[in-house]
């Protein structure tokens, strides 16, 4: 009896290399990876292209209107909830900070096409990446369809933008009807969102 | 599988890039900045888009199991079902996530332009009843400035079948019925092959008196008249009996570590159900083929067997009741084994980790039928146990390798259906274990077994 309380009292004993070996066994293997399943689409491409694509924009842009290194510092640590968190607020935010840049700095012509062709592009990469994972998968024809009007805008936008650059200042008439216009603009988008809430 | 009506509701981006577009425009008039208006318009542009060409109809899906009864197998055809959607003008994609249990879940974001069919697929080594493709969708419109609310579709319920391995020869039972069928029996009746030639006696046909034998024997010359007449006399024809009792108790993956629950076997690995679907689905397309009559029952359920019978309806309802065998909980013990016809051949599937199916087995065997042990336990590994879970195991294995020695020593074949699982298989695949057994005095059961006619197929 004595005899097999020791074997016992030894096999319970303490042996560093084989909880050493089992730790290793059990950490160097990991969980392994469940199969994959299929989901037969068009040309696609994965999420996460247009993530990093959606955060290159975004640092672009945000290093563009800023002089300082630690504006670019803190614009480019804004930047990354674009490409981690793209279906949040935070790109909204982030791009109000560009556009608070590009406010504060001087204005440039082309430096200001180049921002305002950045801040909606990585607002559209967002808003079709905001929805799904990393491993998600964007169909071209997705990024088409949504690339569509994307590009209609933004030339309606530069256009006005350089045609405001280069034509003489038309005095403080032209200034009171931009307030008309924005104040029509506010009245009309008040309405849609009355519409909106009446609809849904 | 159809899904409810869908809700548009507001989309929270698109508000919040609206009123960023708007405060931007409203900021670059107020300082006369048109780079800054500029980088509003297009925001503001965009709600106003996406609100113009709004969707107004409901998204309709379908999720339709299509080509889901593949067999399994590495390199077999997937599992496949098929997304139907039908998006309203105005509607710019689909965000999609499709799972299924044992699977990484696949998200994708469709075009949603027009109406769509997404093909769905999965590989598995599973067999039976799979819930596949639940289906989690939600259609956008343009800039999101709506998106709809849409319950999710599914899972499917898809029957994967299982796969039939052609097999050369099978065992037949010790004693074949019938008076018409595929083998020769040891009687004397109704059938092809010569037994003798015999005096004619009442009640023989007069078809079978053999002439010539007749007039060797019985002629007598001098008067020129006949004497005793002879009949050829042939081995009657019979069918065999074959019962399938597939043991259901119990489903174990090749990983000891998920025997006990705690983690579960991954779909591209085969369970002791999947070799047992597989493995009576062979014989029984094979015996069937052949002409026999072949039943099934299940030693986990107590519910009315298939009966033995022939052709190929009942095939497919063997296959269809071999599909969707499963196990139940925790079955009661059968007080009384299941009733079998005479002389069947018994053929019992089971992992034998524990004593019902082998007492069923050697009750069975003497009672007189012969009896099969199918072993349908996949090739264990033992990677990933500790050391405590191991020992258990060499304990179970111990347990198991006796049960088998003692299903051998009472005169009952064994077949391990994957040839050596765990060390008390032999290298023989189960194609040779069969054609050794289904030898007229091979293997335990050669003792008075019928005689196969032309070989077998």
């Amino acid at each position: 009896m004595e005899r097999a309380g020791a074997d016992a009292g030894r096999a319970r004993r303490f042996r560093p290399a084989t909880r050493a070996r089992s730790w290793w066994l059990e950490t160097s293997r990991g969980p392994s990876r469940p199969p994959a399943m299929g989901v037969h689409l068009g040309a696609a491409v994965p999420a996460w292209s247009l993530r990093a694509v959606a955060f290159a924009l975004a640092v672009a842009a945000g290093a563009l209107v800023t002089n300082s290194g630690v504006t670019t510092a803190l614009l480019v640590l804004a930047a990354v909830p674009v490409a981690v968190a793209p279906g949040t607020a935070l790109p909204v935010l982030t791009a109000g900070l560009i556009g608070w840049g590009l406010l504060a700095g001087d204005a440039d012509p082309l430096l200001a096409s180049v921002v305002v062709l950045c801040v909606p592009a990585f607002l559209l990469l967002g808003r079709l990446t905001g929805g799904v994972g990393w491993q998600a998968r964007i169909e071209l024809g997705a990024l088409r369809r949504a690339g569509q009007p994307f590009l209609v805008f933004q030339v309606l936008a530069q256009v006005m933008m350089h045609l405001a650059f280069v034509l003489p200042a038309a005095g403080r008439g032209s200034l009171w009807a931009g307030v008309a216009a924005l104040a029509a603009l506010t009245v009309l988008t008040g309405l849609l969102g009355r519409r909106l809430r009446a609809t849904t | 599988m159809r899904a409810q009506p869908s809700l548009w509701v507001p989309g929270g981006s698109a508000a919040l890039a609206g009123g960023l577009g708007m405060a931007l425009l409203a900021l670059g008039l107020a300082t006369s900045r048109p780079d800054v208006a500029a980088l509003g318009l297009p925001l503001v542009l965009g709600v106003a888009w996406g609100w113009v060409s709004r969707p107004r109809g409901p998204v309709e899906a379908a999720l339709v199991p299509g080509g889901g009864t593949a067999p399994a197998g590495a390199g077999a055809d997937p599992v496949r079902a098929a997304l139907h959607l039908h998006t309203p003008p105005g509607t710019s994609l689909v965000r999609l996530r499709v799972s299924t249990a044992g699977y990484q879940p696949a998200e994708v974001v469709l075009d949603a332009g027009s109406d769509r069919q997404v093909p769905l697929s999965l590989r598995t080594a599973r067999t039976g009843v799979l819930e596949a493709f639940r289906v989690d969708y939600v259609p956008v419109a343009q800039e999101e400035v709506l998106a709809a609310h849409c319950p999710p579709l599914g899972p499917v319920r898809l029957l994967v079948r299982p796969q039939v391995r052609p097999l050369r020869r099978l065992p037949l039972p010790f004693r074949l019925q019938g008076l018409v069928g595929p083998h020769t029996s040891r009687r004397v009746g109704e059938g092809l092959e010569l037994h003798d030639i015999h005096e004619f006696t009442p009640g023989d046909r007069l078809r079978r008196i053999d002439w010539r034998t007749t007039v060797r024997r019985s002629l007598d010359p001098r008067t020129g008249e006949l004497g005793e007449l002879y009949v050829r006399r042939t081995l009657a024809s019979a069918d065999a009996s074959v019962m399938l009792v597939v043991d259901s108790r119990d489903e174990v993956g090749p990983d000891v570590d998920t025997w006990a629950g705690g983690a579960s076997t991954r779909m591209t690995h085969a369970t002791s159900l999947d070799l047992a679907r597989e493995a009576a689905a062979s014989i029984a397309q094979h015996m069937l083929h052949r002409g026999d009559r072949v039943g099934l029952d299940d030693l986990g359920r107590q519910r009315r067997p298939v009966p033995p019978a022939a052709g190929s309806k009942h095939a497919e309802r063997i296959i269809q009741r071999l599909a969707r065998i499963a196990p139940e909980g925790s079955p009661k013990p059968r007080l009384r084994s299941p009733r079998l016809p005479s002389g069947a051949l018994v053929i019992i599937f089971s992992t034998f980790l524990d004593d019902e199916a082998g007492t069923v087995a050697a009750l069975w065997r003497s009672q007189g039928h012969r009896v099969l042990a199918v072993d349908v336990l996949p090739t264990v590994t033992t990677e990933n146990m500790d050391a405590l879970s191991n020992t258990a195991y060499q304990l179970i294995h111990l347990e198991r390798g006796l049960r088998l020695a003692d299903l051998r020593r009472q005169g009952i074949d064994v077949i391990h259906w994957v040839g050596d699982p765990d060390g008390h298989g032999t290298h023989m695949g189960a194609q040779e274990a069969l054609l050794l057994a289904a030898r007229p005095h091979g293997a335990a059961g050669a003792r008075g077994a019928a005689i196969p006619r032309g070989g077998g197929r």
